[in-house]
């Protein structure tokens, strides 16, 4: 196709050309131009998104060996103190258990155990925001009993020496004018039982 | 009078390399570079699909053994939070068959006591940090005679190892330090001591 002689003529068809072309660049960046590179850039983002993600996981599974043998620690020993030193109900009463473990330590001592009475449990009132989560009550009793000074103290000493969970909270040792070389004691005794049987087999060291 | 007998467009230039050569030859270079620029970002962009998608498919594969590598620290943190949970009772105990011991050290020779009471209570510390609190109240007679100086001793003797280890304060209370209404040539007295609170961490 020739272009015109007249110069207006030739000016006016260049000018609707140059519209043209200008038309159709904007027409192929809006429509292919800008939707490719929208596309190249989401799979650079996702690219950088799934690598910080495996790296991650890399570093997480390299430290996964060293969190096992420290789940295997903190399991084995929660087992052990579960096992060793909570008290656990025998027939549905915990009762019976403290008094299988209270005798021959008094029979031992020589203290002499007149009522031993449950008192019920309570929670333990640890951080109230933690409160929620708690795996572990306090089983308290009350014991009245009689002994020497010497009797009263081995009792305890065998007692706290062969349960450290164990807590004594209240103690009353009062004298008796009848039998001054025997005073009459008060005590109160905790110990910490299971609370939540969810978290009570974590505490055994199941998974 | 100039009369012009080629027509404009028998016109020819006179330079070296006519000008439409030029124009073309720019437009020729400059189409060949958009194609290679195309060419160039199409292999760019397929390359980058296929590294997308190694790298998906590589996630997919490490992502089940990383949420088991999540759950096992969640574990162990539960673990971890019922140690200190019990580890902080065990820590909070006081064992009184040590002060039982301790306590008969400390009572002078005159002094014969006659109750010994500790109570207990628990309670939230500023640090929202729990803890145990003791208070251990000692009664006591003593005769008139010295009375004044056995119980000092007594008391100084709670001020003393290894008292000063558990104990916030030992004191006798404002009139707990008085003549026996019942024996009048005896004293009797009351010491208020307080532990100090012990926490659970």
């Amino acid at each position: 196709m020739k272009l015109p002689a007249n110069k207006k003529e030739r000016a006016k068809i260049l000018v609707l050309i140059g519209m043209g072309v200008i038309v159709l660049i904007i027409v192929l960046v809006q429509l292919v131009a800008i939707p490719i590179l929208d596309s190249r850039r989401k799979l650079r983002e996702d690219i950088e998104e799934y690598r910080t993600r495996v790296e991650k996981a890399r570093r997480e599974l390299r430290a996964s060996k060293q969190i096992q043998a420290e789940f295997d620690a903190v399991s084995g020993k929660l087992k052990a103190i579960a096992e060793d030193y909570l008290l656990h109900p025998i027939l549905g009463s915990y009762l019976v258990g403290v008094s299988e473990a209270l005798d021959p330590q008094a029979r031992e001592s020589g203290f002499t155990i007149e009522d031993l009475q449950e008192r019920g449990i309570q929670a333990l009132r640890l951080r109230a925001k933690e409160a929620s989560g708690r795996a572990y009550n306090a089983y308290s009793v009350q014991i009245v009993g009689q002994g020497s000074y010497d009797e009263i103290a081995a009792f305890l000493k065998s007692l706290e020496g062969r349960n450290p969970y164990v807590c004594v909270t209240e103690l009353k040792i009062s004298e008796q004018p009848d039998t001054p070389e025997r005073h009459r004691v008060t005590l109160r005794i905790e110990w910490p039982i299971e609370a939540e049987p969810a978290r009570t087999d974590a505490a055994k060291g199941g998974k | 009078m100039h009369i012009n007998l080629i027509l404009e467009t028998e016109q020819r230039s006179a330079s070296l390399i006519p000008l439409q050569a030029v124009i073309r030859i720019v437009l020729g270079g400059l189409g060949l570079l958009i194609g290679l620029a195309l060419v160039s970002f199409y292999t760019s962009y397929r390359a980058l699909e296929r590294d997308t998608e190694l790298t998906l498919e590589e996630w997919k594969h490490t992502e089940p053994k990383y949420k088991a590598a999540l759950d096992l620290r969640t574990d162990l943190a539960v673990r971890n939070d019922l140690m200190k949970e019990i580890s902080g009772w065990r820590d909070t105990r006081l064992s009184w068959a040590e002060q039982l011991a301790a306590l008969r050290g400390a009572v002078p020779s005159l002094i014969q006591v006659s109750e010994i009471s500790v109570s207990h209570d628990l309670f939230v510390m500023s640090s929202n940090t729990p803890a145990r609190v003791y208070e251990l109240r000692l009664s006591g007679r003593v005769g008139a005679a010295h009375s004044e100086t056995s119980v000092s001793e007594f008391t100084d003797a709670l001020h003393r190892p290894p008292f000063t280890v558990w104990l916030e304060s030992a004191a006798i209370p404002p009139g707990r330090f008085r003549q026996d209404p019942q024996v009048k040539t005896d004293r009797i007295f009351e010491i208020v001591c307080k532990y100090k609170p012990r926490r659970f961490e």
